[in-house]
Protein backbone atom coordinates (compact mmCIF):
# COMPACT_ATOMS: atom_id res chain seq x y z
CA UNK A 1 0.00 0.00 0.00
CA UNK A 2 2.41 2.25 0.94
CA UNK A 3 5.48 2.92 -1.62
CA UNK A 4 8.93 2.78 -0.61
CA UNK A 5 9.56 6.37 -1.61
CA UNK A 6 6.48 7.48 1.24
CA UNK A 7 7.57 5.69 3.93
CA UNK A 8 10.67 8.02 4.35
CA UNK A 9 8.49 10.99 4.49
CA UNK A 10 5.77 9.02 7.01
CA UNK A 11 8.71 8.15 9.11
CA UNK A 12 10.46 11.46 9.16
CA UNK A 13 6.85 13.00 9.77
CA UNK A 14 6.26 10.43 12.86
CA UNK A 15 9.69 11.26 14.15
CA UNK A 16 9.29 15.49 14.06
CA UNK A 17 5.98 14.78 15.38
CA UNK A 18 6.96 12.79 18.57
CA UNK A 19 10.00 15.33 18.17
CA UNK A 20 7.05 18.28 18.83
CA UNK A 21 5.21 16.63 21.59
CA UNK A 22 8.36 16.03 23.15
CA UNK A 23 9.86 19.63 22.69
CA UNK A 24 6.84 21.44 23.97
CA UNK A 25 6.60 19.74 26.95
CA UNK A 26 10.51 19.97 27.68
CA UNK A 27 10.06 23.91 26.93
CA UNK A 28 6.91 24.06 28.70
CA UNK A 29 8.16 22.83 31.52
CA UNK A 30 11.81 24.55 31.27
CA UNK A 31 9.79 27.67 31.40
CA UNK A 32 7.34 26.60 34.53
CA UNK A 33 10.50 26.06 36.54
CA UNK A 34 11.75 22.59 35.83
CA UNK A 35 10.26 19.78 33.60
CA UNK A 36 10.43 17.08 36.50
CA UNK A 37 8.38 19.65 38.91
CA UNK A 38 6.23 20.42 36.53
CA UNK A 39 5.20 17.12 35.53
CA UNK A 40 4.66 15.87 39.21
CA UNK A 41 3.19 18.84 40.48
CA UNK A 42 -0.15 20.04 39.65
CA UNK A 43 0.21 21.58 35.85
CA UNK A 44 1.09 17.99 34.55
CA UNK A 45 -2.17 18.10 32.68
CA UNK A 46 -1.79 20.71 31.14
CA UNK A 47 1.70 20.65 30.48
CA UNK A 48 0.82 16.87 28.48
CA UNK A 49 -2.63 18.54 26.93
CA UNK A 50 -0.63 21.88 25.52
CA UNK A 51 1.61 20.25 22.76
CA UNK A 52 -1.53 17.41 22.09
CA UNK A 53 -3.87 20.40 21.80
CA UNK A 54 -1.53 22.73 19.84
CA UNK A 55 -1.49 25.20 22.52
CA UNK A 56 -5.11 25.25 22.73
CA UNK A 57 -5.55 23.73 26.38
CA UNK A 58 -2.13 24.49 28.08
CA UNK A 59 1.30 25.80 26.85
CA UNK A 60 3.49 24.76 24.17
CA UNK A 61 7.23 26.53 25.84
CA UNK A 62 8.90 27.97 23.09
CA UNK A 63 6.76 28.41 19.90
CA UNK A 64 9.16 28.76 17.58
CA UNK A 65 11.23 25.35 17.89
CA UNK A 66 7.55 24.20 18.40
CA UNK A 67 5.89 25.53 15.54
CA UNK A 68 8.55 24.75 13.51
CA UNK A 69 8.87 20.77 14.11
CA UNK A 70 5.27 20.29 14.10
CA UNK A 71 5.33 22.01 10.09
CA UNK A 72 7.91 19.79 9.41
CA UNK A 73 5.74 16.62 10.33
CA UNK A 74 2.77 18.71 8.15
CA UNK A 75 5.20 18.96 5.03
CA UNK A 76 6.43 15.59 5.53
CA UNK A 77 3.37 14.09 5.61
CA UNK A 78 1.63 15.40 2.74
CA UNK A 79 4.35 15.35 0.73
CA UNK A 80 4.28 10.94 1.59
CA UNK A 81 0.99 11.19 0.96
CA UNK A 82 1.34 12.88 -2.71
CA UNK A 83 4.24 9.93 -3.21
CA UNK A 84 2.33 7.10 -2.41
CA UNK A 85 -0.49 8.86 -4.13
CA UNK A 86 2.11 9.20 -7.90
CA UNK A 87 3.03 5.60 -6.52
CA UNK A 88 6.64 7.04 -6.61
CA UNK A 89 6.71 8.40 -10.33
CA UNK A 90 6.68 4.16 -10.99
CA UNK A 91 6.36 4.30 -14.99
CA UNK A 92 4.79 0.41 -14.64
CA UNK A 93 1.85 2.78 -12.96
CA UNK A 94 2.36 5.51 -16.05
CA UNK A 95 2.20 2.28 -18.77
CA UNK A 96 -1.08 1.11 -16.65
CA UNK A 97 -3.13 4.64 -17.23
CA UNK A 98 -2.18 4.95 -20.67
CA UNK A 99 -3.69 0.97 -20.87
CA UNK A 100 -0.21 -0.51 -22.25
CA UNK A 101 0.82 -3.76 -21.35
CA UNK A 102 4.47 -2.41 -21.59
CA UNK A 103 6.42 0.33 -20.31
CA UNK A 104 7.03 2.39 -23.38
CA UNK A 105 10.19 4.95 -23.61
CA UNK A 106 9.80 8.08 -21.93
CA UNK A 107 10.84 11.25 -24.18
CA UNK A 108 13.79 12.94 -23.29
CA UNK A 109 13.90 16.46 -21.80
CA UNK A 110 14.81 19.03 -24.60
CA UNK A 111 14.47 22.13 -22.95
CA UNK A 112 13.90 23.59 -19.39
CA UNK A 113 10.59 23.62 -19.76
CA UNK A 114 9.43 20.43 -21.79
CA UNK B 1 8.62 0.38 -50.85
CA UNK B 2 8.86 0.37 -47.13
CA UNK B 3 7.03 -2.08 -45.12
CA UNK B 4 5.01 -2.06 -42.35
CA UNK B 5 6.59 -4.24 -39.64
CA UNK B 6 4.73 -5.89 -37.76
CA UNK B 7 4.66 -5.32 -34.22
CA UNK B 8 4.44 -1.47 -33.72
CA UNK B 9 6.84 -0.33 -30.40
CA UNK B 10 4.36 1.68 -27.79
CA UNK B 11 4.23 5.18 -28.46
CA UNK B 12 6.87 7.58 -26.72
CA UNK B 13 5.00 8.67 -23.98
CA UNK B 14 5.68 12.27 -22.78
CA UNK B 15 7.34 12.68 -19.16
CA UNK B 16 4.82 12.64 -16.50
CA UNK B 17 4.69 13.72 -13.09
CA UNK B 18 7.91 15.53 -13.11
CA UNK B 19 6.08 18.81 -12.49
CA UNK B 20 3.74 17.72 -10.15
CA UNK B 21 6.36 16.34 -7.72
CA UNK B 22 8.32 19.38 -8.19
CA UNK B 23 5.71 22.04 -7.37
CA UNK B 24 4.73 19.68 -4.03
CA UNK B 25 8.56 19.96 -2.85
CA UNK B 26 8.31 23.58 -3.46
CA UNK B 27 5.03 24.11 -2.02
CA UNK B 28 6.66 22.02 1.39
CA UNK B 29 9.38 24.68 0.99
CA UNK B 30 6.90 27.33 0.97
CA UNK B 31 4.96 25.88 3.78
CA UNK B 32 7.68 25.71 5.87
CA UNK B 33 8.90 29.10 5.27
CA UNK B 34 5.11 30.54 6.52
CA UNK B 35 4.90 28.41 9.11
CA UNK B 36 8.30 29.91 10.53
CA UNK B 37 7.14 33.44 9.99
CA UNK B 38 3.89 32.53 11.96
CA UNK B 39 5.70 30.99 14.68
CA UNK B 40 7.93 33.84 14.61
CA UNK B 41 4.20 36.20 15.16
CA UNK B 42 3.47 33.92 17.60
CA UNK B 43 6.69 33.98 19.93
CA UNK B 44 6.43 37.96 19.39
CA UNK B 45 3.17 38.35 20.32
CA UNK B 46 3.09 36.05 23.21
CA UNK B 47 5.97 37.88 24.76
CA UNK B 48 4.70 41.13 24.27
CA UNK B 49 0.65 41.30 25.03
CA UNK B 50 0.40 44.06 26.67
CA UNK B 51 1.25 46.21 23.99
CA UNK B 52 -0.08 44.27 20.41
CA UNK B 53 -2.62 45.56 18.75
CA UNK B 54 -3.73 48.16 21.62
CA UNK B 55 -3.03 50.91 18.94
CA UNK B 56 -4.28 49.27 16.38
CA UNK B 57 -7.42 47.20 15.15
CA UNK B 58 -8.34 44.29 12.48
CA UNK B 59 -11.07 44.17 11.36
CA UNK B 60 -12.87 40.68 10.28
CA UNK B 61 -14.57 41.24 7.10
CA UNK B 62 -11.81 41.32 4.49
CA UNK B 63 -10.12 38.33 6.44
CA UNK B 64 -13.26 36.77 6.00
CA UNK B 65 -14.09 37.55 1.89
CA UNK B 66 -10.16 36.59 1.56
CA UNK B 67 -10.89 33.33 2.69
CA UNK B 68 -13.68 33.03 0.74
CA UNK B 69 -12.47 34.40 -2.07
CA UNK B 70 -9.07 31.68 -2.05
CA UNK B 71 -12.25 28.88 -1.02
CA UNK B 72 -13.83 29.79 -4.12
CA UNK B 73 -10.75 29.55 -6.31
CA UNK B 74 -10.07 26.13 -4.93
CA UNK B 75 -13.03 24.77 -6.56
CA UNK B 76 -12.41 26.89 -9.85
CA UNK B 77 -9.09 25.56 -10.07
CA UNK B 78 -10.46 21.88 -9.12
CA UNK B 79 -12.90 22.16 -12.14
CA UNK B 80 -9.86 23.26 -14.50
CA UNK B 81 -8.10 19.69 -13.37
CA UNK B 82 -11.63 17.88 -14.12
CA UNK B 83 -12.23 19.77 -17.29
CA UNK B 84 -8.47 19.42 -19.03
CA UNK B 85 -8.47 15.96 -17.79
CA UNK B 86 -11.70 15.21 -19.95
CA UNK B 87 -10.52 17.51 -22.72
CA UNK B 88 -12.94 20.10 -22.60
CA UNK B 89 -10.99 22.71 -23.07
CA UNK B 90 -13.15 25.53 -22.88
CA UNK B 91 -14.21 24.71 -19.51
CA UNK B 92 -11.04 24.29 -18.77
CA UNK B 93 -9.55 27.77 -19.92
CA UNK B 94 -13.18 29.44 -17.82
CA UNK B 95 -11.93 27.76 -14.78
CA UNK B 96 -8.51 29.22 -14.87
CA UNK B 97 -9.67 32.51 -15.95
CA UNK B 98 -12.35 32.37 -12.63
CA UNK B 99 -9.60 30.98 -10.29
CA UNK B 100 -7.54 34.12 -11.50
CA UNK B 101 -10.24 36.71 -10.80
CA UNK B 102 -10.86 35.04 -7.44
CA UNK B 103 -6.63 35.23 -7.12
CA UNK B 104 -7.06 39.27 -7.89
CA UNK B 105 -9.98 39.67 -5.97
CA UNK B 106 -7.60 37.98 -2.72
CA UNK B 107 -4.52 40.78 -3.69
CA UNK B 108 -6.99 43.82 -3.84
CA UNK B 109 -8.65 42.82 -0.56
CA UNK B 110 -5.12 42.37 1.16
CA UNK B 111 -3.70 46.00 0.06
CA UNK B 112 -7.15 47.21 1.08
CA UNK B 113 -7.01 45.30 4.57
CA UNK B 114 -3.85 46.85 5.14
CA UNK B 115 -4.40 50.37 4.08
CA UNK B 116 -7.24 49.55 6.63
CA UNK B 117 -5.10 48.46 9.69
CA UNK B 118 -2.80 51.01 9.12
CA UNK B 119 -0.01 49.71 11.03
CA UNK B 120 3.41 51.04 11.11
CA UNK B 121 6.73 49.19 11.45
CA UNK B 122 7.86 51.71 13.67
CA UNK B 123 5.14 49.64 15.83
CA UNK B 124 6.26 46.49 17.98
CA UNK B 125 3.93 43.93 16.02
CA UNK B 126 4.40 46.08 12.38
CA UNK B 127 7.27 43.53 11.26
CA UNK B 128 5.77 41.07 12.04
CA UNK B 129 2.22 41.15 10.70
CA UNK B 130 3.89 42.32 7.90
CA UNK B 131 5.62 39.60 7.12
CA UNK B 132 3.31 36.91 7.42
CA UNK B 133 0.56 38.37 5.68
CA UNK B 134 3.56 39.98 3.08
CA UNK B 135 4.53 36.51 2.60
CA UNK B 136 1.15 35.09 2.03
CA UNK B 137 0.39 37.68 -0.58
CA UNK B 138 3.55 37.14 -2.22
CA UNK B 139 2.69 33.66 -2.72
CA UNK B 140 -0.92 33.86 -4.24
CA UNK B 141 0.45 36.28 -6.28
CA UNK B 142 3.11 33.69 -6.66
CA UNK B 143 0.42 30.98 -7.91
CA UNK B 144 -1.77 33.74 -9.98
CA UNK B 145 1.71 33.81 -12.22
CA UNK B 146 1.67 30.10 -12.11
CA UNK B 147 -1.72 29.40 -12.82
CA UNK B 148 -2.00 32.05 -15.74
CA UNK B 149 1.13 30.53 -17.65
CA UNK B 150 -0.06 27.01 -17.10
CA UNK B 151 -3.08 28.31 -19.05
CA UNK B 152 -1.83 30.26 -21.43
CA UNK B 153 0.66 26.75 -22.24
CA UNK B 154 -3.09 24.79 -22.56
CA UNK B 155 -3.83 27.74 -24.67
CA UNK B 156 -1.19 26.58 -26.93
CA UNK B 157 -2.03 23.39 -26.69
CA UNK B 158 0.48 22.08 -24.78
CA UNK B 159 -1.65 20.23 -22.13
CA UNK B 160 -4.47 18.05 -23.18
CA UNK B 161 -6.10 14.72 -21.13
CA UNK B 162 -2.79 13.40 -22.63
CA UNK B 163 -0.33 15.40 -20.37
CA UNK B 164 -2.66 17.34 -17.25
CA UNK B 165 0.10 17.82 -15.39
CA UNK B 166 0.72 21.35 -15.38
CA UNK B 167 -3.07 22.00 -14.67
CA UNK B 168 -2.65 19.67 -11.73
CA UNK B 169 0.97 21.34 -10.37
CA UNK B 170 -0.78 25.00 -10.69
CA UNK B 171 -3.98 23.49 -8.81
CA UNK B 172 -1.98 21.81 -5.84
CA UNK B 173 0.58 24.66 -5.42
CA UNK B 174 -3.27 27.00 -4.98
CA UNK B 175 -4.74 24.49 -2.60
CA UNK B 176 -0.95 24.44 -0.50
CA UNK B 177 -1.71 28.46 0.19
CA UNK B 178 -5.31 28.47 0.74
CA UNK B 179 -4.27 26.07 3.35
CA UNK B 180 -1.70 28.32 4.10
CA UNK B 181 -3.77 31.30 4.57
CA UNK B 182 -6.14 29.24 7.13
CA UNK B 183 -3.35 29.61 9.45
CA UNK B 184 -2.15 32.81 8.71
CA UNK B 185 -6.59 33.53 8.86
CA UNK B 186 -6.58 31.81 12.26
CA UNK B 187 -3.15 32.82 14.00
CA UNK B 188 -3.44 36.53 13.19
CA UNK B 189 -7.00 37.43 12.18
CA UNK B 190 -9.12 35.14 14.63
CA UNK B 191 -6.53 34.99 17.80
CA UNK B 192 -5.58 38.33 17.85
Amino acid sequence: MFTRGSRLFFGLATASLLGAMLYGIITNGLQSGGVIETLTGKGAVDAVLGPLTLGYKGGVGDHIGFSLLLAFAVCSLAIGIGSSAFRDGDPEAIAELANLDAVPPVSEPNDLSA
Amino acid sequence: MSIIPASVPAPVLPRRRQLLFGTMFVSAAVAMFEFSLVASYLAERAGKRNVWLTENSIPLTQPNMQFAALILGSIFVQWAVWAIARNERGQAYLALGCTAVMAAAFLNQTTFLWQRVGMTMAQAEGPFFYAVTGANFAFIALALGFILLMAFRALGGQYSARLPDGISAAALFWHVNVALYAVVWLAVYIMK
